[in-house]
């Protein structure tokens, strides 16, 4: 029989390691595809995702049965990911500081990698609050209720932040549309 | 109810393709979560200890864990003292940025080693992959010459990158 969540958290505070292998392997793949959506780095995305899962089983304790655990994990994930979303801009703001002291002509443009990789450049394009809601909403189809347990934002907000992400991401990729 | 667009619709299918899981990833996640634990994680052994208890059990762990160069930081995770060094003869300043710093060019500065051919500073880095680099002067980004490199973010400008292990 497929254990449910909440019998391998029980498990796992119980000092079962299995079970919290079972946890890992059962969440791990939309955790990476969340932090790897919201970062748009491989390498930052896996640290993220074990940032997370260390913090969770550090905080099995805390973790409250009625709540479930896929939503109380991505409100972690989602912490890690917005830090780090964060220190990325910070950097960003300092390199282009740092211009004037690098040859450009060594960040030569991507080639076009097609679609995918145009979808993952317009969903950088969007600010960090709205790709954190459009995700949650649209890839992980999270309702609007679990949402705002995980970001802490009203529903009303929520609700515009989705639908701004929507209207800016059609835009952006407006030169799909007849493909 | 929202519209459907059959391009949002594209999109999101293109953003639910799963993102193919790094076994040795897996493997390093599962090793930082379970190390240290590996019979019972600290928080059922909280449970079942009384606050006084739990008080000297922490203290015993710091002794025997803690070896030479090691601290845990507000009993979260390790910390691993790391010198970075780089031989700038002519500079009058060098900086460490890091993700371990916010990129920061004021918050890490190197000090001048003897002649002042090489600059250096010891920092305490958590276990995990960092990407730093060095700025000589307030305006060069260098990488360090003896580290990695690390891959291509999208940033456009190179840095290094540093792995520490986490403490078994």
């Amino acid at each position: 029989m497929w254990p449910s969540d909440a019998d391998l958290v029980r498990r796992a505070r119980d000092g079962d390691p299995a079970a919290f292998e079972a946890l890992v392997d059962r969440h791990y793949p939309d955790c990476l595809r969340y932090a790897f959506r919201m970062l748009g780095d491989r390498a930052d995305a896996e640290e993220a995702v074990q940032d997370a899962f260390v913090r969770a089983y550090r905080s099995l304790w805390n973790y409250r049965e009625r709540d479930q655990f896929r939503v109380w994990l991505l409100r972690i994930l989602a912490n890690r990911c917005r830090t780090r979303a964060a220190a990325a801009r910070r950097r960003l703001r300092h390199l282009e500081a740092f211009a004037a002291s690098v040859d450009r002509t060594a960040v030569a443009p991507q080639p076009n990698g097609g679609f995918g990789r145009a979808v993952q450049r317009a969903l950088a394009a969007l600010p960090v609050e709205q790709r954190e809601a459009f995700l949650l909403k649209h890839v992980e189809e999270l309702s609007y209720e679990e949402i705002a347990r995980i970001t802490g934002a009203g529903l009303s907000a929520l609700r515009m932040r989705v639908k701004r992400a929507r209207e800016r991401l059609a835009a952006l990729l407006e030169a799909y549309r007849d493909d | 109810m929202t519209d459907r667009d059959p391009l949002l619709d594209r999109v999101i299918a293109e953003l639910k393709q799963p993102i193919e899981v790094d076994p040795a990833a897996r493997r390093r996640l599962l090793d930082a979560a379970l190390a240290g634990s590996r019979r019972r994680p600290a928080a059922a052994l909280l449970r079942r200890l009384s606050p006084v208890a739990v008080a000297a059990a922490a203290g015993i762990v710091l002794v025997v864990l803690a070896g030479p160069g090691a601290e845990r930081e507000r009993g979260e995770r390790w910390t691993t003292p790391v010198r970075f060094a780089l031989a700038a003869p002519a500079a009058r300043g060098v900086a460490l940025v890091g993700d371990f710093n916010d990129w920061d060019p004021d918050a890490t500065p190197l000090e001048p080693v003897g002649s002042g051919d090489e600059w250096a500073v010891t920092v305490r880095l958590r276990p995990g992959r960092h990407a730093y680099a060095f700025v000589v002067d307030g305006t060069q980004w260098v990488p360090d010459p003896t580290a990695a490199l690390a891959p291509d973010d999208g940033f456009g400008v190179p840095s290094s990158v540093i792995v520490i292990p986490e403490r078994m």
